[in-house]
This record gives structure tokens, C-alpha cells and sequence, in this order.
């Protein structure tokens, strides 16, 4: 049987589209006691590029965990979502979808393509921070992250 | 008797109908033709009867009018020429020089000598006010179609704005309270009084923006997220509502009384927030005295009447109207926090319901909101 070891120093994928929330998410993580990599791409095509390794993302790790938005410009992150699941290798990767989205249509569906956690940003800084804080703490402590390259 | 005279026997009693009437023989020589007719026409019986009808109306040799009689005088089939398909077989002008509009049904009826086949009653009725009539309700009824369709376009597309606009600017907004924020954070220590003053005014400024845009978002989705109406417990509505108010509730010591409610047809989180939304407002504009407020309802001709009334503070009658209306508010936000969205969402939740909703108040004597639900038929 294979054991299980923990992964030092994980890959965090970001898909981000505005730079304020990209700023206020590495913020958090920058504090965080787990050493990790952040890595951010702002629009859907670009992550998927990063995930399949296509173009200028051919160097590209495979990151462990992704946070994704779901109001991205070229394909939003619910197509994101859709094609990474149809793919044995993408679909294992954990999902934190993070958007502003209010809507229980938004997180009935992508639950269903596979999202592990469906986060709304909150309107107030802290509690936007405090929500990241909390994502980070489960994700890169409490979470055994999937066994990646 | 010739078949003339006991025509005028057998159809005397029918001389006097307002319908024109007249009976043709095989050969299309007329046989009766009765008062109407002669008063429509102006072609007195005595000219008529026993002549031919086509030399008199020679658009009646036209092969449709003699096939179709045809088969009326041989088979005994009716036949009917309506208005719209059909001249007049018998053309009368209105006394204004208009044509008459007439549907005409020609009916067989066995020859007075037996073995003759079937002459060919024609009554003739005049449907001219009748179509003018139907034309105008046609009309009516397509104008009233375009203009409901529109609307409902024009609804639809409201909503989808006001979401889209609000979702939309909660964004930027968003970056603005959070950076001026960050920015009172990290450097408050370096700035003097008035810029943190400065700061302060923006922050605000954003946030109430950020409650606004909310509240926008919120009641753009009582039509947008409305469930389809089931069969609900008004008293259980209630009770969630109550629940929901909890804190409110403690903090202010208020006595909610709830009188026996009906179960009827509706949308059960809309009721929920419509009940919150009164039952709250009640507390929230409480006088000195601990707050009272009791909900109740009474069955009232195929609609179902509620209230929730209260001994708070009271609204002037002016503005009854305005209470209803979206950010419309009373008192300052100092006197009473709050943006002006829960009525106008109550108002949109009873009219999602094909209901009316109003209220009866005078100051310092306590506000009672009056709804009214649509009793649906539950089977």
C-alpha cells in the first residue's frame, strides 16, 4: 500500500480577473505559516492553458489546489470548471470556487461540476480576509491536499 | 292553393321576425318573402313573390350560388354564406348607403308537393352591429396582448437589469471600501485627524452605496427567483418569520400576539420575508412603549385579508403612498438605519401574489398594514 505523504510546499492557482482581490487573496496567504506557491492567471482560457500546459504556461506546474472565480473574461469559471472535469488528471485538483456571486443557481451548479467549496466574497474587509484566512487554514492545514507531480 | 298562397298560410307567423326571410322554389321563383325583407329591400311582396330571384339579383347566376343551391333544392343539405366569405345573396344597403352586413343560412325544407324535392329557406340576419362589435373587441384584445406582452418584456428586462447593474457595481465598490479601508489600516498612524476624517466620509459613502446596490439586488430577485405558488401554512410562515427576528425581538421586549391563519396558495419564502419585513418594520418604529404587534387575518370574498398591526409610532396619512415606493424613506438614517427596500419588497411580494397591500396609520397611534392574498382554487 502506498503511503501517504504531505506535501511540502504546495501550488496554489489563483484565477483572478481583478487585481484588487488578487492583491487582498495573496495578502492572506503571504501570512501564511505553510510554505506554498502562489501562482495567478486572469481569465479562463488562461487556466485552463496553465492546467493543459499549452503556449506560454508549458512550464507550468500542477497545482494542488485553485481558487477560482466565477465572472472571468473569455470563458467564465464555470466552463473552467466543465472542462477540468473531463480530464482523469485536472479532475482531481480541489476547486475553491471564490466569486461574488450571490445566486443559489451559481452554487447549485458548480457543485455539480465538481466544485469542492462554494466561497462568496464578502463586501467587508474583514470578513473578506477572515474568509480567505479560513480557506487557507483548511486547505494547506487541516486538508491532505491530492498527490501531484 | 298554389304553392304561393299556402306559403303565405304555412309562414305567416314568421312575416313579422326581424330576420329576412325568404322561400325559393326549385326554379328559383320566390314563394314568400316576408316583412323584413320588404322593409330592408323596399321590393314589396306583390312584386316578388312568383318571379324569378336571379332576374332581380343577377349576381346569384355565378356558379357558387347555383351549385350550392343546387344541392340545398336536390339533397336537402343546408349551406351557410357567411359575411366574410360571401356577397350578400340578397344585397341591402344600411339607410346610410353602407352595406348591411349579413350572414345568411339556407335551410331545406320539403316541397309542399312531396315528390318535388326540397325548396330553400333563406333567413337572412343582419350582423352588421354584431361584427362591428366583435371587430372592436378583436381589436381591443390584440392591443391588450401587445401591450401585456410588452410590459412583461419590459418587467423581465428591469429585473435582468437591475441584477446585472447591481451585481456589477458591487465590484468596484467593493475595491473601494476594502482599499480605503486597507488604507486606514496601515498607515492611520501616519496620517493627521482630517485625513483620517477624510477617509472616514468615503468608507461610509461606499458602504451605504454597497447596502443600496444589496438591497437593489434583493428586490430585483423576488421576480427574478419567485418559486412556483404551493399549498402553505400561513401560521408556519409566520413562525419562521418570528424566528428570524429573534434578536430584534429580545432586545426590544415586544409581544407578538398571532391569531389563527389559513393555509393557502403561495410562495413559502416569500411569505416568510413579507411577514419579516412587517413584523419588523412594527418593532423597528416602536413608540416609548414596549412594542405590541399582532398579525391576523379574515376570509373575505375569494381573496384571503391580513394585518399586522402595531402601537408604534405611526406614519402621517400623507405618505402612505410613498412608504411603498423603493428607498423611499421617512426618517434620517440617524433617527432609523436602513436603506427604504423592505415595503417595496412587500409590495412586489403581495402583487407576485395578485394581491394589494396599503396601510391605515395616524401618528403616535400605531400603523396597521392591511394584505390581501388571492384565494386560488387548491384543487
Amino acid at each position: 500500500m502506498n503511503s501517504y505523504t504531505v506535501r511540502q510546499n504546495p501550488d496554489i492557482l489563483l484565477v483572478e480577473d481583478n487585481p484588487g482581490d488578487l492583491y487582498l487573496i495573496s495578502d492572506v496567504f503571504s501570512r501564511s505559516s505553510v510554505p506554498h506557491t502562489i501562482y495567478s492567471v486572469a481569465d479562463g482560457e488562461a487556466a485552463l492553458a496553465f492546467l493543459q500546459r499549452k503556449g506560454e504556461y508549458a512550464l507550468a506546474p500542477h497545482p494542488h489546489l485553485i481558487l477560482l472565480d466565477l465572472n472571468l473574461p473569455r470563458k467564465n469559471g464555470m466552463e473552467v470548471l466543465r472542462e477540468m472535469k473531463t480530464s482523469e488528471r485536472l479532475k482531481i485538483i480541489p476547486v475553491v470556487v471564490f466569486t461574488s456571486s450571490r445566486e443559489e443557481r451559481d452554487a447549485i451548479d458548480s457543485y455539480k461540476l465538481g466544485a469542492s467549496s462554494f466561497v462568496t466574497k464578502p463586501l467587508n474587509l474583514a470578513e473578506f480576509s477572515q474568509a480567505v484566512q479560513s480557506i487557507e487554514n483548511f486547505w494547506l492545514k487541516t486538508a491532505q491536499l491530492p498527490p501531484i507531480g | 292553393m298554389n304553392e304561393m298562397e299556402i306559403a303565405a298560410t304555412q309562414f305567416s307567423i314568421l312575416d313579422h321576425v326581424p330576420v329576412g326571410l325568404c322561400l325559393l322554389r326549385q326554379d328559383w321563383v320566390v314563394l314568400f318573402w316576408n316583412c323584413c325583407l320588404e322593409e330592408w329591400t323596399q321590393i314589396p311582396k306583390t312584386e316578388i313573390i312568383g318571379t324569378n330571384l336571379c332576374t332581380r339579383f343577377p349576381h346569384l347566376y355565378h356558379p357558387k350560388y347555383q351549385k350550392r343551391l343546387q344541392q340545398v333544392f336536390r339533397g336537402g343539405f343546408p349551406a351557410i354564406f357567411s359575411s366574410q366569405l360571401h356577397q350578400a345573396i340578397v344585397p341591402v344597403p344600411l339607410p346610410n348607403g353602407q352595406p348591411r352586413i349579413q350572414q345568411t343560412t339556407v335551410t331545406a325544407i320539403p316541397a309542399f308537393n312531396e315528390d318535388r324535392g326540397f325548396y330553400a329557406l333563406m333567413s337572412i340576419q343582419d350582423v352588421t352591429e354584431l361584427t362591428h362589435r366583435i371587430q372592436i373587441y378583436q381589436a381591443e384584445i390584440q392591443q391588450r396582448k401587445r401591450t401585456e406582452a410588452e410590459l412583461q418584456r419590459s418587467n423581465k428586462e428591469l429585473e435582468q437589469f437591475a441584477y446585472i447593474a447591481s451585481h456589477d457595481l458591487q465590484e468596484p465598490l467593493r475595491m473601494v471600501t476594502s482599499f480605503t479601508k486597507l488604507l486606514e489600516q496601515r498607515y492611520a498612524d501616519k496620517l493627521d485627524s482630517q485625513a483620517n476624517q477624510i477617509i472616514n466620509f468615503a468608507v461610509d459613502g461606499a458602504t451605504r452605496m454597497q447596502a443600496l446596490i444589496n438591497d437593489l439586488l434583493a428586490y430585483s430577485r423576488v421576480g427574478r427567483q419567485g418559486k412556483a405558488l404551493e399549498l402553505i401554512d400561513c401560521e408556519v410562515a409566520v413562525k419562521k418569520a418570528i424566528a428570524n427576528l429573534q434578536f430584534i425581538i429580545q432586545e426590544s421586549g415586544a409581544s407578538i400576539k398571532i391569531d389563527p391563519l389559513p393555509k393557502l396558495k403561495a410562495d413559502a419564502a416569500q411569505l416568510v420575508q413579507l411577514f419579516q419585513n412587517l413584523i419588523g418594520n412594527a418593532i423597528k418604529y416602536r413608540s416609548q412603549k414596549p412594542p405590541e404587534v399582532s398579525v391576523g387575518a379574515e376570509r373575505q370574498q375569494g381573496e384571503w385579508l391580513f394585518w399586522v398591526c402595531d402601537n408604534g409610532i405611526g406614519i402621517d396619512p400623507q405618505q402612505r403612498e410613498r412608504v411603498f415606493l423603493i428607498f423611499q424613506r421617512l426618517h434620517s438614517r440617524q433617527e432609523y438605519p436602513g436603506t427604504g427596500i423592505g415595503l417595496a419588497i412587500c409590495k412586489k411580494i403581495v402583487e407576485r401574489h395578485d394581491g394589494r397591500i396599503w396601510i391605515e396609520s395616524e401618528v403616535g397611534r400605531g400603523s396597521t398594514f392591511y394584505f390581501t392574498i388571492l384565494e386560488t382554487d387548491l384543487i
